[in-house]
């Protein structure tokens, strides 16, 4: 236990860090899988074609490789056109990046499922009544959609949260980047730090899982 | 079946009020109007008229093309070559869902399965439509949702969900959603085939009921007394063709035609 205690601080900072990357990356996850889920829902192709490639790309790709080639690639690239531009791929934006693009790709499937799921004659009750498509859209499938779509928004978080150990990688200071460091200085006996490190993902975790059944169990009482 | 059980509605209420239909005052007016599925034709030159206070009872075997009629007549399908006329106004197959919003609205539809908003109260779907449609003010809204679910025997259930009613409730509901738009007619597409058999008499009473009170109706049924007693007009469709129409009475009593006959030997062979 001698050797854990000092390094504790090092790893609530891994900790908070870890929090950062999911926290930022999971609101831009949502909002650019509901245009992807709108862009694959549309007829139109130029909307529909290129979703559907990026959805596909990104879901049949390694998300190993997916951040080497926007740390480096990506950096190189915007380097060429302005080299200040350069700048703008750290890790941190590299990381927050890939783990947001990633994620859009898994949640406009949810989006797309859950409206999948508002059943047809829903739309025509509405229409029949004279509503409006937005109208339809916000009142009626919208909040119907939501309830089915947030257990699988909240279980993707918790994936998001182990998945972040992607940008130890490029050392992005997040926990796992922490737990390599010392694992790394303690070769002989690595075993307490992955320890604690695990039971610091779950002291994340857990709240979330928690805070998702219940959620879950009101959304059902509600229908 | 006995010719005093008959009664129909324009006799019996003659004291209480005209509900003779209107001649010359059409709500409803199609005008060689087909259908198809891919290849299958499915309405074949359909004319249909609907005066102003008429009831009128669409019925026919399954596939028959009753339930795409009534769902062409407020563009949930869309006709695939013909007129429609909707209390005059031209139903334009290219209209926009926005352009089409004020000619539904002239029309109350009641699905066979209810198709109730399961996340709001029975209250809130009875005054969603007009809120957000008629932009009626919120007093004057629930007034209104309350006078209608009175109408039918449901208001003591206005904050629960539809969820917890029965299907005969849901569809009692569904029908003051409907009359919420004060529609000028109700479409019904077999609106108590997805009920329990014990629960098809109270959707059929405030069914009757509305129209004893003048309701322009246009219902898509099975329910072979329902269409005889309380229809001005029924209308027998088969294959997707206006087969027969006429007055309740002539119609059951005395079919023209041989594919009515042989539908009503088999559907009436279960009747008292």
């Amino acid at each position: 236990m001698d050797v854990i205690w000092p390094t504790i601080p090092d790893f609530l900072v891994g900790t908070r860090n870890t929090l950062f990357y999911c926290l930022a990356s999971f609101p831009i996850a949502l909002v650019l899988g509901m245009f992807l889920a709108l862009m694959d829902g549309s007829r139109i192709v130029w909307l529909h074609g290129p979703a559907r490639i990026f959805i596909e790309v990104v879901r049949g790709t390694p998300i190993l490789a997916q951040i080497f080639i926007i740390y480096y690639g990506l950096g190189a690239l915007l380097g060429l056109i302005n080299p200040s531009w350069a700048l703008l791929i750290n890790v941190w934006t590299a990381g927050i990046g890939t783990l947001a693009l990633n994620y859009a790709a898994y949640e406009a499937e949810v989006y797309r499922a859950g409206f999948l799921s508002v059943e047809q004659g829903q739309a025509e009750a509405a229409l029949s009544l004279g509503l409006s498509p937005s109208q339809n859209f916000f009142h009626i499938q919208l909040p119907q959609a939501i309830p089915l779509m947030i257990p699988p928004f909240v279980n993707d978080f918790i994936y998001l949260l182990k998945d972040s150990a992607i940008v130890s990688v490029i050392a992005g200071s997040d926990l796992t980047s922490v737990l390599n460091s010392y694992v790394r200085t303690h070769a002989s006996n690595p075993l307490p730090f992955f320890l604690l490190a695990i039971v610091l993902y779950l002291v994340m975790s857990l709240p979330v899982s928690y805070v998702a059944k219940r959620l879950e169990r009101r959304l059902r009482a509600a229908l | 079946m006995n010719p005093e059980q008959n009664h129909n509605r324009t006799v019996e209420n003659a004291s209480l009020q005209d509900l003779t239909p209107i001649e010359g005052d059409l709500i409803i007016r199609t005008e060689k109007l087909n259908k198809y599925f891919s290849d299958k034709h499915v309405l074949k030159d359909i004319n249909f008229e609907v005066k102003r206070r008429e009831v009128v009872a669409l019925i026919g075997p399954s596939g028959s093309g009753k339930s795409t009629l009534i769902r062409c007549l407020n563009a949930l399908e869309k006709a695939s070559s013909g007129d429609i006329y909707i209390n005059g106004e031209h139903l334009d197959p290219n209209l926009s869902v926005k352009q089409l919003s004020p000619i539904r609205r002239e029309l109350g539809m009641v699905f066979q399965n209810f198709n109730l908003f399961p996340h709001m109260t029975v209250l809130q779907n009875v005054i969603e439509a007009p809120l957000l449609v008629r932009k009626m003010p919120k007093e004057q809204a629930h007034a209104l949702g309350e006078s209608l679910l009175a109408k039918v025997g449901l208001l003591e259930k206005r904050d629960i969900y539809p969820g917890r009613l029965s299907g005969g409730q849901k569809q009692r509901v569904a029908i003051a959603r409907a009359l919420a738009m004060q529609p000028r007619a109700l479409l019904f597409d077999e609106p108590t085939s997805a009920l329990d058999p014990e629960l098809v008499g109270e959707v059929l009473k405030v069914m009757k009921d509305l129209a004893y009170e003048g309701s322009t109706m246009v219902v898509v049924t099975h329910e072979m007394q329902f269409a005889r007693d309380v229809s001005d007009r029924v209308v027998f469709m088969s294959d997707g063709m206006i087969v027969e129409e006429g007055d309740p009475d002539d119609l059951f009593r005395h079919p023209k035609e041989k594919r009515t006959q042989l539908f009503l030997e088999r559907v009436l062979s279960v009747l008292p």
